[in-house]
């Protein structure tokens, strides 16, 4: 039977709708699908996939152990017992300083999309080290903090070039970020003699009462300052 | 406008459009597959079958698939004042006294009453420990998986050292071995965990390597791992092994054959999300403590899921976990030691064994 004019343009507009909806799918899928290969959270053995050990599988007809998070108040809940499942020391170094809660972090809220360690970590994310989401190197905290920068103390500026290299450059991340000065490459990649937001403010664990801040500072204790003497040594000599 | 929360069980990520533009992509089509559903009820259904959306719903927990064993919380050791140990890797009773590792801290605890009463690790001429992650006694030693500084410490109960075992690399190997379990074979051999290698090397007692189980990579099946841990024996010198990332507790003959295994990976009933530690009991019965699914899950000696404990009420499936973060466990009498990394040392009774549980069915 021969389609009715009506029919036709009505199938015609249909296949036309149907071919954009695949397109438009099949492309959100393939730039949806990260590619863990190679990074630290390629985990997988042999034949399996990096997705199921944070996606894990659902036995078919299988009961979940738990009706919803098995402890889904205080510090300890949202995201954090994922991330640690892992960063405990077994399959990754222990993270000491992401997961006291006794310890200064940055704000987060267990649980609220975004705000918790995914307000800056993506574990899918490859681009831009240590699985941070943002750009910016050692500056990326300028993607949420807008008024860091001009009135506040300079940034990317090179400290050997004026002459204020810290006295200490030791940074070691596994002591919990609050026990010296670091300088950066001008990228804020790699360690170089720039200072950046991450050369002062640490966000896993700065020092209580401060702005996350890697040493002392307190205008209560005018003779000792360390984190501004730290690099600011040859006026507080004088 | 609502704050957007993770839905049940979206912390493993279910539900998180990570960037915005896939949102934006994502709504742009499901707009289109919108129109053209409704451009294909309009063409080809006919008006009264339009409508009845099918509904998604979470089956809820019923307890009636396994077992809740009763299991009395009597005892929590929170860290008092909030330092007294860190992120504490396991415990063990040795010579009437109890050892918490602080692996934190880097050092182990020797426990009396109840309150700290020596501490082990850090002092001049005392081990040094770096990263500890396991402990393991002969009633006469204390061993340490010292994971950062390769090597097992071999201790007498007052905290001296008494051997330094440097690991030796398996066959082939890369990384250097990074300990995270161990466990003192009858016959006074050592197992050990070694993570970034994928292996479990078993020792003779002066530290030599005898055999080397595992591909020395990430591997599944019956002859690998993916991330070895912690471990323990039974009578018969059988090795259970952690197996982390495989989701499973591997049974090793006491020459390193594989015998059988416990669990697989999941997060429903009977399978396990990560995990941490292993204890057997005289019959035979394993208890695993899973640290994301904060909760230990007990299966019989031919690998039989039996059950789980963990809610704070045993009658109550909704009711939240007594643990936060368990991992290492050990039984004493009819009470069951679980050193959760968070909460601390937490003490169950269990009133109802799997044992008796298995012939109570039975019957």
């Amino acid at each position: 039977m021969a389609l009715r004019p009506v029919r036709f343009v009505q199938a015609a507009a249909l296949v036309a709708v149907a071919v954009a909806v695949l397109a438009s799918a099949g492309l959100v899928l393939a730039e949806k699908k990260k590619d863990l290969s190679g990074t630290k959270h390629d985990v997988a053995s042999a034949g399996t996939q990096a997705c199921i050990y944070c996606h894990l599988p659902r036995q078919a007809g299988g009961e979940l152990l738990w009706a919803r998070e098995p402890n889904s108040v205080g510090t300890f809940s949202g995201l954090k017992p994922l991330c640690f499942s892992c960063h405990d020391g077994t399959v990754a170094n222990i993270r000491k300083y992401a997961f006291r809660d006794d310890s200064p972090l940055h704000e987060t809220v267990p649980g609220v999309k975004g705000q918790d360690c995914d307000r800056c970590h993506d574990p899918h994310e490859t681009g831009y080290g240590k699985f941070i989401k943002f750009s910016g190197g050692a500056d990326f905290c300028q993607n949420c903090h807008e008024e860091a920068g001009p009135g506040n103390h300079p940034v990317d500026v090179d400290a050997r070039l004026l002459g204020h290299l810290p006295l200490d450059s030791t940074w070691d991340p596994d002591t919990g970020d609050s026990l010296g000065t670091r300088l950066w490459n001008e990228d804020g990649t790699e360690p170089g003699t720039y200072v950046k937001c991450l050369s002062c403010h640490a966000p896993h664990g700065g020092l209580p009462d401060t702005a996350m801040n890697t040493m002392g500072i307190s205008a209560t204790h005018e003779e000792f300052m360390p984190l501004c003497q730290n690099c600011h040594y040859k006026q507080a000599e004088q | 406008m609502d704050i957007p929360r993770y839905g049940p069980y979206s912390p493993y990520g279910e539900k998180q459009p990570s960037e915005s533009r896939w949102a934006l992509k994502a709504l742009a089509a499901a707009a289109l597959l919108l129109t053209a559903s409704a451009i294909a009820a309009v063409l080809f259904l006919p008006a009264g079958e339009q409508g009845g959306e099918a509904e998604e719903t979470h089956i809820p927990f019923l307890g009636v698939s396994h077992q809740i064993f009763p299991a009395t919380l009597i005892a929590e050791m929170p860290q008092p004042g909030g330092d007294t140990w860190l992120f504490p890797g396991g415990a063990l009773e040795a010579g009437g006294m109890t050892f918490v590792l602080d692996t934190g801290h880097n050092r182990i605890l020797k426990l009396e009453g109840g309150s700290v009463a020596a501490a082990i690790g850090g002092e001049p001429g005392g081990p040094v420990l770096v990263d500890p992650m396991a402990l393991a006694t002969d009633g006469q030693s204390i061993y340490v998986a010292n994971s950062t500084a390769g090597q097992v410490l071999v201790l007498s109960l007052d905290g001296q050292v008494a051997k330094t075992l440097d690991l030796a690399k398996g066959p082939g190997d890369a990384a250097t071995p990074r300990p995270i379990g161990v466990a003192v074979l009858p016959g006074g051999g050592i197992a050990v965990s070694d993570a970034d290698n994928h292996r479990v090397l078993l020792l003779d007692s002066e530290g030599v390597l005898v055999t080397a189980v595992g591909t020395g990579v990430r591997s599944s099946g019956r002859d690998g791992f993916n991330v070895p841990g912690a471990m323990t024996t039974d009578s018969a010198g059988n090795v259970y092994v952690v197996d982390t990332l495989n989701g499973r507790v591997v049974k090793l003959s006491p020459d390193g054959a594989y015998v059988s295994e416990f669990g697989k990976l999941g997060d429903t009933a009977g399978t396990l999300s990560r995990p941490k530690g292993v204890a057997v009991d005289a019959s035979g019965n394993v208890f695993v403590s899973d640290g994301l699914m904060a909760a230990i899950s007990v299966f019989g000696p031919d690998g039989t899921y039996l059950g789980m404990i963990g809610r704070r009420e045993a009658t109550d499936a909704a009711s939240g976990s007594i643990f936060q973060a368990p991992a290492g466990l050990w039984l004493m009498g009819d009470t069951l030691q679980v050193m959760d990394r968070i909460a601390g040392l937490i003490t169950v009774r269990l009133s109802e064994r799997p044992a008796q549980a298995i012939a109570a069915a039975a019957e």
